[in-house]
């Protein structure tokens, strides 16, 4: 039965793998109309692609680029132009490319191409290509003009006194960010290509004085062996540097900021910079990190101390909460005192649903309405507010149809949850989870999902660095940033070195 | 492999859930009477239990409680053989299930305290529903039923609240305690020693009636042997040490009618046997007290002397106390509430063995040699002349 | 092969074997047989540490001279088929152990949490989180174990806290008023009861550390909890743990904390962790003794046996209110016991002194 399902599941997909071209095929030839063929053959009718035939003192050559792609005037000015108007250039088709390549044009970065492959990707990532009608080798002019944004704020990690420089879609300004702010030639970047369409550039960056030199070659390994077709964001990779075991907790740091980024490789992780994304990847990314923000560096210990136990007690509310309400109702009336039990007991007494029904419904109305928030036009987003504060909040529980505590249970679970951001996905769903045991097993259903969730996230262990260091197992050296912040007298004498952290 | 066998536990978990129906006996807040006192008399014309529960009359709930609710309690009156069948009756009248674990009181009748707590008390310590942490109210010269329906005289509009702070009231005045559904078992498994438990009468006020606190009932044998009211009470708890709080009125010493608040006392019981073989309890009470009021008198200054000689009457004033309250308890009533029986089975097994059989005939002739010092440390705002 | 063994600390190991204990001693029954009086529960609790300490000695010598694999590995070195014999009485040991534990809590919370129904559901999902636990591995029940170390560390210090100032000295009954015998036969009889020796024995190729300061440690600490908890339970409640199941229980109900009340329910989930971890442990400890019993193959599967086997057996278990007298008899763990805890590990001493086996520091 199931490999019935998997046959005919593969037969709606198309395969991944494209026949591959042989080296031998694709290799640029002497004859430039050969060469001119393959491309027009491989490129086809696109129009972006532009083929300019020029006559190098007697001889053939044509430029490929990618209108949009480069700089005309960059192309023109000082690439064509100087080609050109060259004198003195030896007769032989040889000697003109070499003089061209060695000392015509001077202004820009100039790379050797043998496969025509190549020539055609470069074209298209903004070089400019020049044939020469008689050699086997091509040049590759760094001219790229493409648009792109510029720097800004990041939109998603937000610090009140951290820098205002968030990481851009293009990979090259996102290392100069970083470079920007490690000025250390043990920073290293090696550029990858993953997805066989895509050929997406994942820059790898680490720091190669810390980092753990096995980390990092388990890390290039799966990058090698992914099999993509697109790659178009960093979490389509995300997975792939995850950890094997099913878990609910991510144990991949994600971050728009390269400040954050820098700390990271500052504490022996590897980053990714997936070209086309503003958000990087970290590995190994533990527990504790999603805690942490540039903000507690830069405020006093103990006021840092105190956002941090705050941040760890939102968390817990966020998921455990609401289910906690729903077990009190339904099995521990005890715990409510008196008052307040007679307050409850009358306004669910007029709904018509069961406290763990009327917790799930309105728990995923609420995640409509975010989910809703978030995508919509700004336009009608005050519309929506005014819909939800309405319906939801008011008509619904004068009409009987939901109880006022169970509203303000849902409105603090919301605000708690967004105090971690970050980590709002598995929160949102574990609320969920807990809400239904809570429903049906009362606090010791809670306590028993609580200790399986605690050992699923101590099961991890990406890199060999458990996911729940340095709290399990406790290294109290590296505890003293974890739920405390100490001072930077004692921060400062010993950096933290992440892959250590295993015992 | 990791991942398949974490996926099948995951959907055979998720497929328990369904059973729900089966699984837990749930009862939903909104499913439920919310009991906060029991009363249960011995009605001995039906031969059967009476039983009336004071609980949460939802009657005046509106939805969402934005109008605010009015909490009124509820009372409802069942009888049954047995105390549980009594209180599951409840359902033929109200449809759904009592819950117990807001139950702010028990109190018992007269007849049942007279009868035995055999027959009334043990659905308190077997049943899984009921807490050990409840107190527990002798209902004195009126039924339980009264007491649990008498009017509400404190902050809470719920009557057993009010019931439970009276009990708890001797944390502040020593003139009662409050003992707890374990408190008595222990007190009853205790071979040598008397129970006891808090005693609530009821005060008319115009048409209605008053709870009100009036010290405790002895029981021996888990039978009502008898009361002590508020001061022998207080005389009591001091000979067991249990005195955190109260005030002695004295209408007669040295400056009038004086009123002294008891800021701290302590308790010390000596064991002796007296060479002719008799027991002898050595009990030395000493207590700091505060004066709070005395006569108004044109000069409000005391002196020394004055303070001495008020001292001295406070000695004798709680001395008279505690010497009347042990020769009714182990004379009159030939019951142990002071864990006379228990100190001596700690101290002196051999002794203990060789009485314990006939306790009740080693009572009345128990010695006792109460010393009380008194320490009147501040006269309140006045100064010593 | 050794590459492969997950390795955790001797701290989170004997952290694990200690929450694996609290679940029993807190829903002990005080086993007041003939005449044994409040305090002589008291006395016979470093009595019983004692016996446990001299029955743990092969346990010690086997720590001392290798640590880097566990018993069967040592006994099928032996001989394979007294390596396939004491795989069996592994299983079995740490079979009942999961059988026990599961009737008891059944018991505990058909009284106290879910009564009137049919908890069988609930033991299954208990068994089912077990099973999930042990598949994830025993570094991951170690880690989860630290965590409901603190938990469980901080309802016991908040209970204990509450109810300090509750104690009556003269609830303690006079020490050995019936004798002495009872007492001492009632430390004796809870020894073969703690079946987490056999645990030790199985585990040590996973411990980083000093395995007997650690064990030492263990059991000092089991029985100063005791202690306490025992002190605690008589000074508060007195003759009235005579009355009742679980006397342990009591003490979280009449525990208050100011403002809130009633706050049993999650002191006492709290142990409901504890018989989680157990279980897990246990799980997995029968997956290492069946490697050993049948084949090497498989390693996830025998944890999916035992729990269909574990399953079966609840299932089946007399739900009379009596039944579980039959499972604490003193004869099946005394039995168990003294094979997997003392005979077995002699065996391999003797044999490894005998034959001059090389002996590895640990």
């Amino acid at each position: 039965m199931l490999k019935f399902f998997r046959e005919s599941m593969e037969k709606s997909y198309a395969p991944l793998h494209k026949p591959s071209i042989s080296a031998q095929a694709s290799k640029i030839r002497m004859s430039l109309s050969e060469n001119t063929f393959y491309i027009r053959t491989r490129c086809g009718n696109s129009v972006d692609i532009s083929m300019r035939n020029v006559d190098v003192s007697g001889i053939d050559g044509f430029f490929l680029y990618c209108d949009g792609m480069c700089n005309g005037i960059t192309v023109n000015n000082n690439v064509i132009e100087p080609i050109l108007k060259a004198e003195n250039l030896p007769q032989d088709p040889k000697g003109k490319y070499d003089a061209i390549r060695d000392r015509i044009v001077g202004e820009v970065d100039v790379k050797e191409l043998i496969d025509l492959e190549e020539a055609m990707q470069l074209s298209m990532s903004g070089f400019a290509i020049f044939f020469l009608d008689g050699v086997d080798r091509a040049l590759a002019f760094s001219v790229q003009g493409f648009e792109t944004r510029s720097v800004g704020d990041p939109i998603t990690d937000v610090q009140a006194r951290g820098s205002r420089e968030g990481f851009v879609e293009h990979y090259k300004i996102n290392m100069t960010l970083i470079r920007r702010r490690l000025m250390t030639p043990d920073l290293r970047f090696e550029i990858q290509e993953l997805g066989v369409t895509s050929r997406t550039k994942i820059c790898i960056c680490y720091l190669a004085d810390r980092v753990d030199c096995e980390v990092l070659c388990q890390v290039k390994a799966r990058l090698v062996s992914a099999e993509y077709d697109v790659v178009l964001s960093s979490g389509n990779i995300q997975p792939l540097l995850d950890a094997d075991k099913p878990a609910i907790f991510s144990a991949v740091g994600v971050t728009e900021r390269p400040d954050v980024f820098c700390a990271k490789l500052a504490e022996g992780k590897i980053g990714f910079i997936v070209d086309g994304t503003p958000y990087a990847l970290y590995v190994p990314h533990v527990f504790t990190e999603e805690f942490q923000s540039l903000d507690d560096y830069a405020t006093r210990p103990y006021y840092a101390t105190f956002i941090r136990i705050l941040k760890w007690l939102s968390f817990l509310f966020s998921f455990l909460f609401p289910g906690f309400y729903v077990s009190m109702g339904v099995f521990h009336q005890e715990l409510f005192p008196e008052d307040m039990l007679f307050q409850i007991l009358s306004a669910e007494m007029q709904t018509p649903f069961p406290i763990m029904v009327e917790a799930l419904i309105i728990h995923f109305i609420f995640e409509i309405m975010r989910e809703a928030g978030l995508r919509m036009p700004k336009a009608i987003g005050p519309a929506v507010s005014i819909v939800g504060a309405l319906v939801i909040g008011d008509a619904a529980v004068t009409a009987g149809l939901m109880a006022t505590p169970m509203l303000i249970v849902v409105a603090l679970t919301a605000i708690s949850s967004f105090v971690v951001p970050s980590i709002y996905e598995p929160v949102a769903i574990l609320r969920f989870l807990f809400i239904i045991v809570g429903g049906i097993l009362g606090f010791y259903g809670i306590v028993i999902a609580l200790g399986l969730l605690v050992t699923n996230m101590s099961s991890i262990n990406p890199y060999g660095v458990p996911y729940t260091a340095p709290l399990l197992p406790a290294t109290p050296a590296a505890a003293r940033d974890t739920i405390l912040r100490v001072g930077w007298k004692h921060l400062s004498k010993r950096r933290l070195e992440t892959t250590k952290l295993n015992s | 492999m990791k991942a398949k066998i974490t996926m099948i536990v995951l959907i055979l978990i998720s497929m328990c859930f369904l059973f729900t129906g089966c699984l837990t006996s749930s009862l939903g807040v909104d499913e439920t009477i919310v009991m906060q006192a029991i009363g249960i008399d011995l009605d001995f014309e039906k031969a059967e239990y009476k039983v009336t529960i004071e609980c949460f009359d939802l009657s005046k709930a509106s939805g969402g409680g934005k109008d605010g609710v009015e909490e009124k309690p509820q009372y409802i009156t069942t009888y049954g053989k047995s105390i549980e069948q009594a209180i599951m009756n409840t359902t033929k009248i109200t449809g759904v299930n009592p819950i117990y674990s807001q139950n702010r009181v028990i109190v018992f009748g007269d007849s049942i305290l007279k009868n035995g707590l055999e027959a009334g008390f043990d659905v308190f310590i077997r049943d899984y529903r009921t807490r050990s942490s409840t107190p527990v109210v002798a209902a004195k010269g009126f039924t339980a039923s009264d007491v649990v329906k008498a009017k509400s005289e404190g902050l809470s509009a719920f009557p057993a609240s009010t019931l439970q702070a009276i009990v708890k009231s001797g944390k502040i005045n020593s003139l009662t305690k409050e003992v707890t559904v374990m408190e008595l078992v222990k007190m009853c498994e205790e071979k040598t020693t008397a129970a006891y438990i808090p005693a609530i009468t009821l005060v008319k006020e115009g048409d209605d009636y008053k709870a009100k606190s009036d010290g405790i009932a002895i029981l021996k044998d888990r039978k009502l042997c008898g009361y002590l009211d508020s001061n022998e009470t207080r005389a009591m708890l001091s000979v067991i040490n249990e005195i955190e709080s109260g005030t002695v009125t004295l209408e007669k010493s040295a400056v009038g009618i004086s009123t002294l608040e008891i800021s701290e006392s302590k308790t010390r019981v000596k064991m002796e046997i007296t060479p002719d073989g008799n027991l002898k309890y050595i009990i030395n009470i000493s207590s700091s007290l505060d004066l709070m009021e005395t006569e108004f008198r044109k000069d409000c200054e005391l002196t020394e002397k004055e303070i001495k000689m008020l001292k001295k009457d406070v000695e004798k004033y709680i001395k008279h106390q505690v010497d009347g309250t042990l020769n009714k308890c182990l004379v009159e009533y030939r019951c142990d509430p002071f864990r006379f029986g228990q100190r001596l089975w700690q101290e002196n097994p051999k002794e203990y063995r060789k009485v314990s059989g006939d306790w009740e005939d080693v009572l009345p002739n128990i010695q006792t040699d109460v010393n009380v010092d008194v320490k009147i440390r501040r006269i309140g705002r006045h100064g010593v002349k | 092969m050794m590459a492969n063994i997950e390795k955790i600390s001797t701290q989170q190991f004997f952290i694990l074997l200690f929450l694996s204990r609290v679940f029993i001693t807190l829903t002990d029954i005080p086993p007041l047989m003939g005449g044994m009086e409040v305090t002589d529960y008291l006395v016979s609790v470093p009595i019983y540490g004692l016996f446990l300490f001299i029955s743990a000695i092969p346990t010690f010598f086997m720590a001392k001279s290798n640590t880097n694999s566990n018993i069967l590995d040592r006994c099928s070195c032996i001989s394979p088929v007294f390596g396939k014999i004491s795989a069996f009485m592994y299983v079995a040991i740490f079979l009942y152990g999961i059988v026990l534990t599961m009737a008891r809590f059944d018991m505990f919370a058909t009284s106290i949490i879910f009564p009137k129904t049919n908890f069988k559901g609930f033991l299954i999902v208990i068994i089912l989180a077990c099973m999930l636990a042990a598949v994830l591995g025993i570094e991951s029940i170690a880690r989860g174990s630290v965590f409901v170390f603190v938990a469980f560390l901080g309802t016991f210090i908040a209970v204990i806290f509450t109810v300090t100032k509750k104690i009556d000295f003269l609830n303690f009954s006079p020490i050995f008023y019936n004798g002495s015998g009872t007492t001492i036969k009632s430390a004796f009889v809870s020894v073969p009861r703690t079946i987490e020796i056999a645990v030790v024995l199985m585990s040590m190729q996973h411990l980083k550390g000093n395995t007997r300061k650690g064990m030492a440690y263990w059991i000092i600490g089991l029985n100063v909890f005791q202690a306490v908890l025992l002190f605690y339970m008589i000074g508060v409640t007195g003759d009235y743990l005579k009355s009742q199941l679980f006397p342990a229980y009591t003490l979280a109900v009449v525990a208050e904390f100011g403002f809130l009340q009633n706050v049993d329910v999650i002191l006492t989930s709290t142990w409901i962790l504890c018989v989680f971890l157990k279980i897990s442990i246990f799980l997995y400890m029968i997956k290492d003794c069946m490697k050993v019993l049948i084949s090497k193959k498989y390693s996830n599967l025998y944890i999916f046996i035992s729990t269909i086997i574990v399953s079966v057996i609840t299932f089946c278990l007399n739900p009379e209110a009596y039944s579980i007298n039959h499972l604490i008899k003193p004869i099946v763990p005394f039995i168990l016991y003294s094979i997997c805890a003392i005979i077995i590990p002699c065996i391999v001493l003797i044999y490894e002194k005998v034959k001059g086996v090389k002996i590895y520091e640990s």
